[in-house]
């Protein structure tokens, strides 16, 4: 379409003119889109506040040029998302995004990303085929994939607890069934020996009936899901008195910061796994938090940490190859390649599927000095895959199907581990 | 020059520009200009029941999700092909349609508008609800525009062409139905309902039609949402989206089926402007459309009629507003 | 397990109540639905939530939902319905531009996370009866909610006021032409309205949790009690609220992935036979 390229030419040339810069002060400039407004904000809010910290601790300047950058609101609406996401390559031409933290999100902008070439950072969601089964070269994750977490949890479960049985309640849809079948996986490779799986449509708000019929005769029970349905839950969990039957274990995001205060009592003592805990206490992560406390009032959630990482993984990425970002394809594969160590969770790298090779930790709810209440690592698993036990071969489980409301089986003997 | 060859000349310039739009305009603005024709399609479907027959419909995001969800199922869960999957894409959502209009056209005004948010509402909750079916609060993704006849309509360029071509032939059909015998009818029965009955009129027949009308034109806005969203999840069709069509409708002036284009082009442009300026940007579309109702409920386009009239000397009027539209209290 | 569901259904249903009860009231009398009435409920929620994290008195924060929701009626009814009565539509329009904006202002003050009050112990003991926990406070709204229901009864029949709005729902002319002023009347019984929107908030807002999203879904499960139970009827929204209660609880205890769509089961064969509800009057 010659006219067209004409348009940009004559509008990028008078940019150029009226600017009276060269090419070297040429900004680099970031995208960044999640849900701002609707029933996500909160990750949003998170979303954002991790890149501009990033941002003024780079002193807003990435390999010697300055940085523009674009924030849009997708509302949590997928039409919404797959619009801004296009209004940030097409309108704002920007070199980089850092991102999608919804899981419907993650799978538009990995079929948006293969068309398009834009490089992508994933910053919070979770659906493992963002880098497995339906990855794509320029799109990789400073975050994690629904199982990953669940694989150290469930053998941590079985080994250190000794549980055999245990039951699973969970929303309805692709996050929490990943989490399930990571944790099956887990479970049942140290030893447990069945998991029940009870699911229930996002947004009930009463679980009396699932709690009423839930089977006593387990070790315990492990809720996963996330938002409003979480403190429905736990808080009905104690008010029909099945605290006094059995333990609650939590999937990643149920004691998540952003519900923790309204748990409150009700969440004390809670065990989870997730790669992110902001009752860690390792030097670089404690002034890291304590930067981000100071300035916007809140602990950090760990939204908030990815999205800092994922800018400092592009900033670091761009520096690889001089600050050349136009070069996309030195730049993808530099980021691919990162020893990533600006985390203030704990260093990692990238799989060669571009999801992070981490540390997990797992988790207690406790009270700090201040009253509020964290989630504190009590054991830290190394070096864990988005592949869980499949590590050797990933091929093999991204032949398996995808995990679903009953899938992989929940009886230890039918599954068949590497 | 005479005016009307005037208005000739405007019309032929405004079509040569609209089609070579993909040859000039940037892409983005092109992304823009699709997504304001779809969306001017499912508020034409409200306008056509709001301005003509008096109907003010919160159920037609439902009966467009609809169709945008079989589609997606259809194409991507059970591999079936376009010129099967939009033909029953398209007969979907107009069954849902011609169901619902079963208990909707009972009613008129405020009990209608309340009817059909609770149904709309339903259909809404199935999409959440029915995991199995419709992927709950994932949706179903990975639809993508086919190739027809060595045209991919993946490309944004001739994607453009094919809705611009729909919606102008939607327009002009729909048009043709207001101008029809069928349409002065339908305009008698939201003035006067009990003085068409008397004179032999099928009243409640005329309403269904009419809503069964309307939900074909928002199921052919459901099948390019879905094509160009490329995943369909239950925010395809919540309670948001009917809010946001009733806004642009009301907006635009829903005395002619060009209000609903003006009003979703002003609101999409504001979206996309504002939301780059203050997050709050739902609050100042929740303005303008409350200084709308306040001050001009006959919308744009009825201000501009006002303004011709009067312009012409002839009588001022203020134009017909939402509440001339249809008797208030309710038939039973 | 059968009696739990029956309970919830119950809780639920005086939730229902409370909300659609200040929608039929404000209808009988002005023949306007609220469409608001949704972020009223919100509104309140989260004042009444805030509220209670300043003083920790669960009481004070209901009122202070409620009273805080009524002055925005008084600022509604008196500013912005004033200017449109009269026009059924743009009435309910209005209020949908206002619903709007609400919701877009809550979030910039209390964000997307969901908050929830939680409950004092003495007002949640759980109580274990025939071997079954309950919480107490699902109990309580219960008892609010009949309360609630025979307060208005005995306002609408027993008292000055009540005298006037009957006179108001059955004559609006003659009674204004008897030197009534209708329209404190109408400021009167909006603000009402908007009250029980307010408390209905902070009572979901403890035992449900409070989120964008909250106010259209109270207010949509309210309309559907409304249009049940006849519009304008004060026992038609108990009978509705119960219907619409019980079905939600039966619903998600057996067919979860249907309880939404059952729950409208019961409006459409309403709509079908009757379409004016089980108590309403026809209009017009």
């Amino acid at each position: 379409m010659p006219f067209r390229t004409l348009t940009s030419f004559v509008i990028t040339t008078l940019l150029i003119v009226a600017l009276g810069f060269g090419a070297a002060q040429e900004p680099i400039r970031v995208g960044v889109i999640g849900p701002f407004t609707g029933g996500f904000a909160a990750f949003g809010g998170y979303l954002e506040e991790g890149v501009r910290m990033a941002l003024d601790e780079l002193g807003n300047e990435i390999a010697g040029r300055p940085v523009e950058l674009y924030v849009e609101d997708s509302r949590g609406d997928v039409e919404e998302f797959v619009t801004r996401v296009r209004a940030l390559h097409e309108r704002d031409n920007v070199h980089v995004i850092v991102g999608p933290v919804l899981g419907s999100e993650g799978m538009a902008v990995v079929d948006w990303a293969r068309d398009s070439g834009v490089p992508v950072i994933v910053a919070y969601s979770a659906p493992e085929d963002v880098t497995m089964r339906q990855r794509t070269h320029s799109v990789v994750r400073s975050s994690w994939t629904g199982a990953q977490p669940m694989f150290p949890f469930g053998e941590y479960i079985a080994e250190e607890l000794g549980f055999r049985n245990v039951v699973v309640v969970g929303q309805d849809y692709s996050f929490p069934h990943n989490q399930a079948g990571g944790f099956i996986r887990g479970f049942c490779a140290a030893g447990g020996e069945e998991v029940q799986r009870i699911w229930h449509p996002v947004g009930v708000d009463d679980f009396s009936s699932i709690l009423a019929t839930l089977p006593r005769d387990v070790d315990a029970a492990l809720y996963v899901g996330g938002g409003a349905d979480v403190i429905t839950f736990v808080r009905q969990w104690h008010d029909f008195g099945l605290d006094q039957v059995m333990p609650l274990l939590g999937g990643s995001n149920i004691p998540d910061t952003t519900v923790l205060p309204e748990l409150g009592d009700d969440a004390l003592g809670m065990l989870s796994a997730m790669q992110y805990a902001e009752g860690l206490e390792t030097e670089r992560f404690v002034a890291w938090r304590e930067a981000y406390e100071e300035r916007y009032g809140r602990i950090p959630a760990a939204t908030a940490e990815h999205a800092y990482t994922g800018l400092m993984m592009a900033a670091r990425a761009a520096e690889a190859v001089d600050g050349n970002v136009e070069d996309r394809d030195a730049f993808i594969e530099a980021l691919r390649t990162l020893e990533v160590t600006d985390a203030p969770r704990g260093n990692f790298t990238l799989d060669a599927y571009g999801n992070p090779v981490q540390t997990i930790y797992i988790r207690e709810v406790r009270p700090r000095e201040d009253g509020q209440l964290v989630n504190v690592p009590i054991a830290a698993i190394e070096n864990v895959s988005q592949f869980g036990p499949y590590v050797g071969d990933p091929e093999a489980y991204m032949a398996l199907p995808p995990d679903s409301s009953d899938y992989p089986p929940g009886v230890c003997a039918d599954i068949e581990l590497p | 020059m005479t005016s009307r060859a005037l208005v000739f000349l405007l019309v032929l310039a405004a079509a040569a520009a609209l089609i070579s739009l993909p040859w000039w305009m940037p892409s983005f603005y092109l992304t823009l200009t699709i997504r304001i024709l779809f969306f001017s399609l499912l508020a034409m479907s409200f306008t056509f029941l709001a301005g003509q027959g008096g109907m003010v419909s919160l159920a037609q995001v439902a009966v467009f999700g609809t169709s945008a969800y079989v589609l997606a199922i259809l194409s991507t869960q059970h591999g079936v092909a376009w010129s099967a999957a939009v033909p029953l894409a398209l007969a979907s959502g107009t069954t849902l349609a011609a169901v619902f209009g079963v208990f909707a056209v009972r009613t008129l005004g405020i009990y209608f508008l309340m009817i059909t948010l609770a149904l709309g509402q339903i259909v809404w909750g199935v999409a959440f609800q029915w995991v199995s079916m419709t992927g709950g609060f994932d949706g179903i993704g990975g639809l993508r525009a086919p190739t027809v006849l060595g045209v991919a309509f993946r490309s944004p360029e001739s994607f453009y062409l094919l809705v611009l071509a729909a919606t102008v032939l939607t327009g002009w059909l729909l048009h043709r139905i207001i101008n029809s015998p069928f349409g002065l009818a339908l305009n008698g029965v939201r003035d006067s309902p009990t003085r068409m009955q008397a004179l032999g009129y099928p009243v409640s027949l005329i309403r269904y039609l009419a809503f069964v009308v309307a939900g074909l034109v928002a199921s052919i806005a459901g099948v390019f949402f879905a094509y160009f969203t490329g995943v369909v999840n239950p925010s395809a069709l919540d309670l948001f989206r009917s809010v946001w069509v009733l806004v642009v409708s009301i907006l635009g002036g829903v005395g002619s089926l060009i209000g609903a284009v003006i009003g979703t082009t002003i609101v999409v442009l504001l979206q996309t402007v504002v939301s780059q300026i203050t997050p709050r940007y739902m609050t100042i579309i929740g303005l303008v459309f409350l200084l709308t109702i306040l001050f001009a409920p006959d919308g744009i386009t009825g201000r501009f009629h006002a303004l011709r009239k009067r312009l012409k000397r002839e009588r001022p009027s203020g134009g017909p507003t939402i509440d001339d539209r249809g008797p208030v209290e309710r038939e039973v | 397990m059968t009696t739990i569901i029956i309970l919830n259904g119950l809780s639920h249903a005086g939730l229902l109540f409370i909300m659609a009860s200040g929608l039929t009231l404000a209808f009988g009398l002005m023949r306007v639905v609220n469409l608001a009435h949704g972020a009223f409920y919100l509104w309140g929620g989260y004042i009444g939530i805030s509220v209670f994290r300043a003083t920790g008195n669960w009481w004070l924060a209901l009122l202070a939902g409620g009273a805080a929701i009524a002055l925005l009626g008084f600022i509604k009814e008196r500013i912005l319905l004033h200017w449109v009565r009269g026009k059924v539509l743009s009435e309910s329009l209005m209020a949908i531009g206002l619903a709007t904006i609400l919701a877009d202002l809550a979030l910039s003050i209390w964000g997307g996370s969901p908050l929830s009050i939680r409950v004092p112990a003495d007002l949640n003991p759980r109580i274990t009866l025939l071997g079954i926990t309950y919480p107490g406070f699902r109990l309580l709204v219960i008892l609010m909610s009949v309360v609630i229901g025979l307060g208005l009864w005995l306002l609408l029949a027993k008292t000055k006021l009540g005298a006037l709005i009957r006179a108001g729902v059955d004559d609006r002319e003659t009674t204004a032409a008897l030197g009534i002023n209708i329209y404190v009347l109408f400021t009167l019984v909006f603000m009402l309205s908007a009250f029980l929107a307010g408390i209905a908030g902070v009572i979901g807002g403890t035992f449900l949790t409070i989120q964008p999203g909250a106010d259209f879904q109270v207010l949509t499960l309210a309309l559907v009690v409304i249009i049940i139970g006849g519009m304008g009827s004060l026992p038609g929204a108990a009978i509705g609220a119960l219907v619409t209660g019980l079905i939600l609880s039966f619903g998600r205890a057996y067919v979860p992935e249907l309880s939404f769509f059952l729950t409208f089961a019961p409006m459409a064969i309403i709509l079908a036979i009757r379409p004016q509800g089980l108590f309403g009057r026809a209009f017009g």
